[in-house]
């Protein structure tokens, strides 16, 4: 089985951004930044980069574009791949959440010992 | 969500207002300048988009791009000029190609680092050296050994002469009287050092070292004294090397990662196929000149310098070819395929006014 590496949290949050309506790059920066609740703050040279690589590994794709007052808007939206890689990372994060949660439990009730160490 | 901090002020109009394009602001222009650090196939395909998303972070007040723009976006663009397409086979190529191109910039930076020192000359003071190593005034001539023919020249003085009674012994001890550093190499050989100048003198075995008869000779009597006389390698050579080893591989890098954008999204398999058989070739023609560089580079780090005679430089492995023109054909064959790639348009440039306006 393909063990794929966990993404980073840019990533992550602008795939989160797209799993809703597509988003042109400056409605994904604002995303970005109220998903992490103002913790990460994209530039647009960091966003982009992260869009072209996104689009390469069909994570994302284009939906469509749209010229406003004269200036390109690209919106994206994220493919069933993108759905799927963010579904896998998304139950890795909550099994290492649970288990930092479970081990806080027990450090609370003086039973530290871990499973499987006993 | 205005960007960074500082540099707010009124934005000025100064570009040419055209019927369904934006006016073109200083801040735009500015961002635009920035965006020159990115390669220009990027920005033909991302550059528009992100200067909309940078002037709408900007917001209406900013006139110049703050400071983290900027290091963000001259950050972005270095960054996606190394940047590979994704997957192993592109991490390959570059790591490859970085390999080929180093052996080409250290080649260049060894052939940087001789010029630094005069070539040099046959000339009378050659002849001294040689008469030094002989005992008695040389009358022969001198050769030069072509692979050096570009700065570091060699030559090579041998006396057809049998020189009666002659031993290393004795002409050791006549170099050391004369200033050189002597350092003995062999049961008849020995190379001497004084400034710039090396030498190295070797000559028929004597009858007391050599019990066994062995013929070295045809004819003993004939039996030559040799010397060899080279420059010492200047300091630059080494710097040279090294500095042109790391500059040919990051452009190695850069090469495979430019030629693996042009060629992204294109669909024409002919010229995807004329790039991969023009590298190919390349690969080929190139294979020995640039093995042959990283061995001259380990048998010089390694091997003691000068013990053996003179070390070829590292640029020999450039053209000691039985056809110089062999490697040339090689970088042809790069330049062609680069060439080819360039022709690749997978996205064309944007014009906002064939989109749909909202």
């Amino acid at each position: 089985m393909l063990v794929m590496p966990p993404m980073q949290e840019p990533t992550f949050l602008v795939l989160t951004a797209l799993t809703g309506e597509p988003l042109h790059g400056y409605g994904i920066l604002q995303q970005v930044t109220a998903l992490s609740g103002g913790t990460v703050v994209l530039g647009a040279g960091t966003l982009y980069g992260a869009l072209d690589r996104l689009t390469e590994q069909g994570l994302i794709a284009v939906e469509r574009e749209e010229a406003v007052d004269g200036r390109l808007r690209r919106y994206y939206r994220l493919t069933d791949e993108g759905a799927g890689r963010l579904s896998v990372e998304v139950e890795r994060l909550r099994r290492n959440a649970n288990a930092a949660a479970a081990g806080l439990r027990r450090r609370a009730t003086g039973n530290v010992t871990l499973p499987g160490l006993a | 969500m205005p960007a960074g901090s500082e540099g707010f002020a009124v934005a000025a109009s100064t570009g040419p207002t055209m019927p369904g394009r934006p006016v073109v602001t200083g801040l735009e222009r500015r961002y635009r300048r920035l965006l020159l650090a990115y390669p220009a196939a990027y920005r033909r395909r991302h550059g528009d988009e992100l200067i909309t998303t940078l002037l709408d972070a900007a917001g209406t007040d900013r006139v110049r791009p703050g400071r983290r723009d900027t290091v963000d976006l001259l950050r972005g663009g270095l960054r996606q000029r190394f940047r590979l397409p994704v997957g192993k086979a592109p991490v390959a190529v570059a790591v490859f190609a970085a390999f080929v191109f180093g052996a080409l910039g250290a080649g260049t930076g060894s052939f940087l680092g001789w010029c630094t020192t005069p070539p040099l000359r046959v000339d009378q003071s050659a002849a001294q050296i040689a008469g030094l190593a002989i005992g008695e005034p040389y009358v022969g001539g001198f050769s030069r050994d072509d692979r050096w023919q570009l700065r570091a020249v060699k030559v090579e003085a041998v006396d057809p002469r049998y020189i009666a009674g002659w031993t290393s012994t004795s002409a050791a001890a006549r170099f050391t009287a004369a200033g050189w550093t002597v350092e003995p190499t062999g049961p008849s050989a020995f190379t001497a050092n004084r400034g710039t100048l090396r030498t190295w003198v070797t000559g028929p075995l004597p009858a007391a070292e050599n019990p066994a008869g062995v013929v070295m000779w045809p004819d003993p009597s004939a039996a030559p004294v040799s010397v060899v006389i080279w420059p010492a390698e200047p300091a630059a050579v080494t710097a040279g090397v090294v500095t042109g080893w790391l500059a040919g591989a990051v452009a190695g890098w850069l090469l495979v990662a430019w030629v693996a954008y042009q060629l992204r999204g294109d669909r024409s398999w002919a010229r995807r196929g004329t790039v991969a058989i023009l590298a190919a070739v390349a690969v080929l023609v190139l294979f020995r000149p640039v093995l042959w560089t990283y061995l001259l580079i380990v048998t010089g780090a390694v091997l003691s310098p000068d013990r053996w005679g003179p070390p070829s430089p590292v640029y020999v492995g450039f053209i000691d070819s039985d056809a110089v023109a062999v490697p040339l054909f090689g970088l042809a064959a790069v330049a062609a395929a680069c060439l080819t790639a360039a022709r690749a348009r997978p996205t064309p440039s944007h014009d906002p006014e064939d989109l749909v306006h909202s």
